[in-house]
């Protein structure tokens, strides 16, 4: 990283040359690969992509909920300044609700259809009591703090959500109630992995509203994943760009929305516009698609895509480049680059 | 919608059954070719004899009048008397002395069933892929495929007249000696038990692989809340709604399976009853009998039904 360098206790996550993959019965089948990121405290890291380009693969590894047929291979993973590199499983659920915890893409999905919504904050709470003797001190009287903290995320009856099953909820309803679970863990890291795409758009947006107002005033770090380019710039302090498993440009928000470096960026930008502006003009679309990750092309992930391609492009896999502020996997760049790699 | 109103209707639903039922077990019995009169008095009965027979026991009525009078007699708790059996002698008498027996033998062949399913598929589902799974589920198959009769023969080789240590034949009424009826019924209620036990254990294991699969599994992970937590109180308790709805599907088999094993072993039951009754034409006893198969069919599916919608809040709420 060439931007301000942070204070080290800052960083919440930090992640170096994650590799990710699934067992499949005709071999293994490689998913992520060399993904590196970081995220500081109080700061909302947005992962955008397609679907299929490895963003919620990206985010369950830094959980440790992959599937069981996962594996995942990290040279460095840094958690609240804590190597967690090599970190038993047992030792790693712990850190799991308390100190980092996820909202889901499918709220109706993620509750115990055969318990009552009161049930799943009785048990989120009691899990919190090991934090400090306030928490367990509020565990006990959990019903209260419940209520509060659905009215923080804009429920206002919560005393009788308690009481009502998931199903009798709506999924607005439900994506505010996990959001309000989340907030009881009070944890340090926050991944929400598109967690309005399954919601119509004026409960999107009151959702987003949510995530905004959360993020402002909690010192957590964000992840934030989504394939939509619109929330991404509203939400996000920096962006990472995924595209068939790896990360193709990082950067801050800003900077890559006005000046966007990698050809694959240019083209979802160029899309994202041509679909908010509307025009008569012909959509701009990246041509081609996201390869197989069972069958990637011996170069460039992008090559086949790319309007830039040249030779060099189709037989090697350009590393990430660092650029002044930015970090991008092009060989575009590879003069710019001032790592002196 | 309650859970008295779901209740009600699921009552209303089985009553509505057994009167359903009640119609095609008498228009059942009618359609089997034999007469009752001959297979009681023999085949050299003179026809005068057999008029006399048939008077006596209401069979020149035309059908609907026998069946309301069956019907109406039922309603008031009389099933009718025994032609051929033994002759007579009230169904509903005979029903008490031998229901007993035969309900001991069925629900003590529900509880092992459900128990070694209950452990064969969790095993199989949480040992997925490995040993013990690989011979969970190969017992299951075995089950599933032996045949109820066979395995009788089997199980009387191997413990009767092998290890000579449960008996081959007879039964002790559970009214006398509950422990007598544990030890004497053990064969026949496992002979019975085996192959539903096969089919439970399969479905066990195959709702819990799929319910650990679930998103909201992931989630509870994602709370952090410990394996064992997560395992009962998601995998288990969800996958246990489908475990329970296919014991309501498979009781029925239970019925078929008494039949058969009741006279294998010698127990003087309701399976037996029916049969003997079948062959003397006595259609009382067999359209009491039936009759109260259906009854213990829809009334354990009603329990079934209970239990779901107390395991499952989505069926009535």
């Amino acid at each position: 990283m060439t931007d301000t360098p942070a204070r080290n206790d800052d960083v919440a996550l930090r992640i170096r040359g994650l590799n990710a993959g699934f067992r499949m019965s005709d071999g293994y089948l490689p998913i992520i690969e060399d993904v590196n990121l970081e995220v500081r405290k109080g700061e909302v890291l947005g992962i955008i992509g397609e679907s299929g380009s490895g963003k919620t693969v990206t985010g369950m590894s830094i959980l440790h909920l992959l599937p069981e047929n996962a594996e995942t291979k990290w040279e460095k993973f840094d958690f609240l300044n804590r190597d967690v590199t090599g970190m038993d499983e047992e030792a790693f659920r712990a850190l799991r609700g308390n100190h980092m915890a996820v909202v889901f893409q499918d709220p109706t999905g993620a509750f115990n259809p055969a318990k009552k919504v009161g049930w799943h904050f009785h048990q989120v709470f009691e899990r919190t009591a090991v934090k400090s003797p306030d928490h367990a001190q509020r565990a006990k009287d959990w019903r209260n703090a419940a209520i509060n903290l659905m009215r923080d995320v804009g429920i206002a009856h919560g005393e009788n959500v308690l009481g009502q099953y998931p199903h009798q909820l709506s999924g607005g309803m439900l994506q505010r109630a996990l959001i309000a679970l989340v907030l009881a863990f009070e944890p340090d890291l926050i991944l929400a992995d598109e967690p309005t795409t399954n919601l119509d758009n004026i409960v999107e947006r009151q959702i987003l509203d949510l995530f905004r107002d959360l993020q402002k005033r909690l010192d957590s770090a964000f992840i934030f994943i989504t394939h939509d380019m619109t929330i991404a710039a509203t939400l996000c302090d920096r962006i990472a760009v995924m595209y068939a498993g790896r990360i193709v440009e990082l950067g801050a928000t800003r900077e890559i929305f006005d000046d966007p470096k990698h050809p694959y960026t240019q083209g979802l930008l160029a899309t994202a516009l041509a679909l908010e502006v509307k025009s008569g003009e012909r959509l701009q679309e990246i041509p081609g698609e996201l390869p197989h990750p069972g069958d990637l092309p011996p170069g460039c992930v992008f090559a086949p895509r790319c309007p830039h391609v040249f030779g060099r492009c189709e037989v090697e896999r350009p590393p990430l480049f660092d650029l002044p502020g930015r970090e991008v996997r092009c060989l575009l760049y590879e003069d710019d680059d001032v790592s002196g790699r | 919608m309650g859970f008295i109103w779901y209740l009600i209707i699921r009552l209303g639903g089985a009553l509505v059954t057994i009167a359903i039922g009640a119609v095609f077990v008498f228009i059942l019995m009618q359609l089997i070719p034999g007469d009752p009169a001959i297979a009681a008095l023999g085949e050299n009965a003179t026809d005068e004899n057999v008029a006399a027979f048939r008077r006596m026991h209401g069979l020149d009525q035309p059908l609907p009048v026998q069946f309301w009078i069956w019907l109406s007699g039922i309603a008031q708790g009389d099933f009718g008397k025994s032609i051929t059996l033994a002759q007579g002698y009230p169904v509903w008498d005979l029903m008490v002395q031998r229901l007993p027996n035969t309900l001991f033998i069925a629900v003590y062949a529900l509880v092992i069933a459900v128990v070694i399913s209950f452990f064969a598929g969790s095993i199989a589902a949480l040992r997925q892929g490995r040993m013990s799974d690989t011979a969970a589920t190969s017992a299951s198959i075995l089950g599933i495929s032996m045949p109820d009769f066979w395995l009788s023969y089997v199980l009387i080789l191997v413990f009767s007249l092998g290890l000579g240590v449960l008996p081959a034949f007879g039964f002790t009424s559970p009214l006398e000696s509950f422990s007598g009826a544990l030890v004497n019924g053990a064969l026949p209620a496992f002979a019975i038990a085996a192959p539903m036990a096969g089919v439970f254990a399969r479905i066990l294991r195959a709702a819990l692989l799929e319910t650990k699969r679930k998103d909201y599994v992931t989630a509870a992970r994602s709370f952090g809340f410990r394996d064992t937590f997560v395992y009962m109180h998601y995998i288990f308790r969800n996958a246990l709604i489908p475990f329970v709805t296919v014991i309501g599907v498979q009781v029925r088999y239970l019925v078929g399976g008494t039949v058969i094993i009741e006279r294998i072993f010698g127990i003087a039951g309701l399976g037996s009853m029916m049969v003997d009754g079948a062959f003397g034409r006595d259609y009382a006893v067999v359209q009491a009998c039936m009759l109260a198969f259906l009854v213990f069919v829809l009334g354990v599916n009603l329990i079934v039904d209970i239990i779901c919608a107390f395991l499952d809040p989505r069926r009535t709420h």
